[in-house]
């Protein structure tokens, strides 16, 4: 069996690269990349450590976590696509009708 | 016991929550024919709901002594007269949200849709989910039922502005329930469950290093701070304030928020006394006073004065988290109670003012006050209760909640919870001013705006009026309530 430790340091960097991307990158499909794969650093997680246990409640929650980020990311492809049909853009820089005057 | 038996049994308590899918799926029914796709015959459906629900509560609330502390549907969610409080307060807090969009004269689109109504009861079962359970597995299912819909409701305008407040407010909001995933795996992990309130769960937290406490504890409340627009987690807060109509406001500031904070406080009771807990809230609250109070104070625009006021205010709630004692518990509920219904009275004089002014600047709203004397004489009298000024009951609540704190100071003598009450002292002291700028401008200022004022609404200021009045009766009898909250926080 593979060592517990191998996936929880997949899982770390997994959710590094997310927030590094969902900080650094400006099309808000990127955006939302990255905040898939920190949802998926939780199912990892879950997963390795629901081995452990009887009753499996690590691998249920992540089956459900699944279900809803597509839930979420429905939503969220709605208000892109209504987003891109407004401002012809999705660059969160060229986004700015709301800010401090 | 066989599982489908215990589920069985298990339903007997779900009834609220059971009429509230009812309605929301007659709405959908209602929604689906010309005929019947009105606004009278949705609001009926759901107000009719609402009430029962509420009269359903009430009087479980009413016999409280034969409902036991019940764990149900495989220890996800508990039943205690605590629970029945808060799903009172929220249904209440719900009925005002369904008649501001029905008075509100400027916002047809959100009245006449179906689909208004459908979110709204989604959120509103998620806040019933919420403060019930007892399962981190729960508290994420029930949080995402809060965040989806109000995404959709932020963006429900179609327009530039609100499409993105929508999807800022969607990005903020995802990211921080990645990042309360994360910490629930890390906890999965580290204590081997996720049944929070259990015996087992607290003896294995307890012993896992201070550091670790930390780190998970600030992942795992990340979606709540994000709910309760507390400090890392505050920027959507003026950008969504600013693109989105102030009937959705109503319903992200006041619903999402009693509910977050009623399950922070059942969180704050379980770790009563966890050194490592208390001061991380305190850290938070400190902050969120600091970034509210001071931001608000420069502001010229009513939507982001109000945005980063609402920031402030959960600072200032967030105070009673501190201590997890009885005191605090009261003092919580207290100030939840006069914010349910001053808040909607706050948002809707201004959208009230800005669509008469045509403009959301401070300086559209010059001289009004002699135009709109009784609507004016009202907002003074709500920017008291934010303040806490008498005589309204935001007075008592801000004592109340200064009394929790400082007796939880004399007893761990902390230089953090200190700083808090200064930062706090401050910032009441600021908000003094950025709240009365309004009303400064109603009063003292001439009246220089070309638009005739014609419209005269009855039925707002019989709204108003009304939602005000709780206000200034608990002022004169706040240990009436108080007292009812010593006896059901005794449950907890």
């Amino acid at each position: 069996m593979i060592p517990i430790d191998y996936y929880i340091i997949v899982s770390i960097l997994l959710f590094s690269i997310g927030s590094a991307i969902v900080f650094t990158r400006r099309n808000i499909l990127y955006v939302l990349m990255g905040i898939e794969l920190i949802f998926n650093a939780a199912n990892i997680n879950l997963v390795a450590f629901g081995q452990l246990d009887p009753y499996l409640n690590g691998q249920l929650f992540s089956m459900l976590i699944i279900t809803v980020a597509a839930a979420e990311s429905v939503v969220a492809l709605a208000i892109v696509i209504v987003l891109f049909k407004k401002l012809n853009t999705i660059d969160l820089n060229e986004i700015t009708q709301l800010k401090e005057k | 016991m066989n599982i489908l038996d215990h589920i069985q049994e298990s339903l007997q308590y779900l009834a609220p929550e059971g009429m509230l899918v009812l309605a929301l799926l007659a709405v959908l029914f209602a929604d689906m024919f010309q005929a019947t796709r009105k606004n009278a015959v949705f609001a009926t459906l759901t107000i009719g709901c609402l009430l029962s629900v509420g009269v359903y509560v009430g009087y479980e609330l009413f016999d409280r002594n034969s409902i036991p502390n019940v764990e149900f549907m495989s220890n996800m969610l508990v039943q205690n007269p605590v629970i029945l409080f808060s799903k009172l307060l929220l249904i209440i807090s719900g009925i005002i949200e369904i008649v501001f969009i029905q008075v509100y004269h400027y916002s047809q689109y959100l009245r006449e849709r179906g689909e208004t109504y459908m979110l709204f009861l989604a959120i509103l079962l998620g806040c019933f989910f919420l403060v019930a359970s007892v399962n981190l597995f729960m508290v994420f299912l029930s949080l995402e039922l809060i965040s989806v819909p109000s995404y959709m409701l932020v963006a429900s305008r179609l327009d530039k502005k609100s499409t993105e407040a929508g999807m800022k407010y969607l990005l903020y909001g995802a990211f921080a329930t990645g990042v309360m995933l994360f910490g629930i795996s890390l906890i999965y992990g580290l204590t081997a469950g996720l049944d929070l309130f259990s015996e087992r769960w607290i003896l294995a937290f307890a012993a896992i290093p201070v550091f670790s406490k930390w780190i998970v504890l600030g992942l795992v409340l990340a979606a709540l701070f994000f709910k309760t627009s507390l400090f890392p987690f505050h920027p959507w807060t003026p950008d969504t304030y600013e693109g989105s109509s102030w009937g959705v406001l109503n319903i992200l500031s006041t619903l999402p928020k009693i509910a977050a904070f009623i399950f922070l406080m059942r969180i704050s009771a379980l770790f009563e006394g966890m050194q490592s807990y208390s001061i991380l809230i305190a850290v938070i609250v400190g902050f969120s006073l600091l970034v509210g109070n001071f931001s608000a104070l420069v502001q010229q625009n009513v939507r982001r004065l109000m945005a980063y006021s609402s920031i402030a205010q959960g600072g200032f709630i967030g105070m009673a988290l501190l201590g997890g004692g009885d005191l605090s518990q009261q003092s919580l509920i207290f100030y939840l109670v006069t914010y349910l219904f001053s808040v909607p009275v706050a948002l809707f004089i201004l959208d009230y003012f800005e669509h008469i002014s045509k403009g959301d600047a401070v300086n559209n709203f010059k001289g009004f006050g002699k135009k709109e004397p009784i609507m004016s004489i009202i907002f003074v009298l709500v920017m008291a209760t934010l303040i806490g000024l008498p005589p309204t009951a935001g007075f008592f609540a801000k004592i109340f909640v200064f009394t929790s704190v400082w007796q939880y100071y004399e007893t761990i003598q902390s230089p953090i919870l200190l700083g808090v009450i200064c930062v706090a002292v401050a910032g009441t002291v600021a908000s003094v001013f950025y709240y009365m700028k309004v009303p400064y401008f109603l009063f003292f200022k001439e009246f220089e705006n070309t638009v005739i004022l014609t419209s005269k609404h009855k039925s707002s200021l019989v709204f108003v009026s009304l939602t005000m009045l709780p206000v200034v009766v608990l002022f004169f009898c706040p240990d009436r309530l108080m007292d009812l909250l010593k006896v059901i926080v005794a449950y907890i």
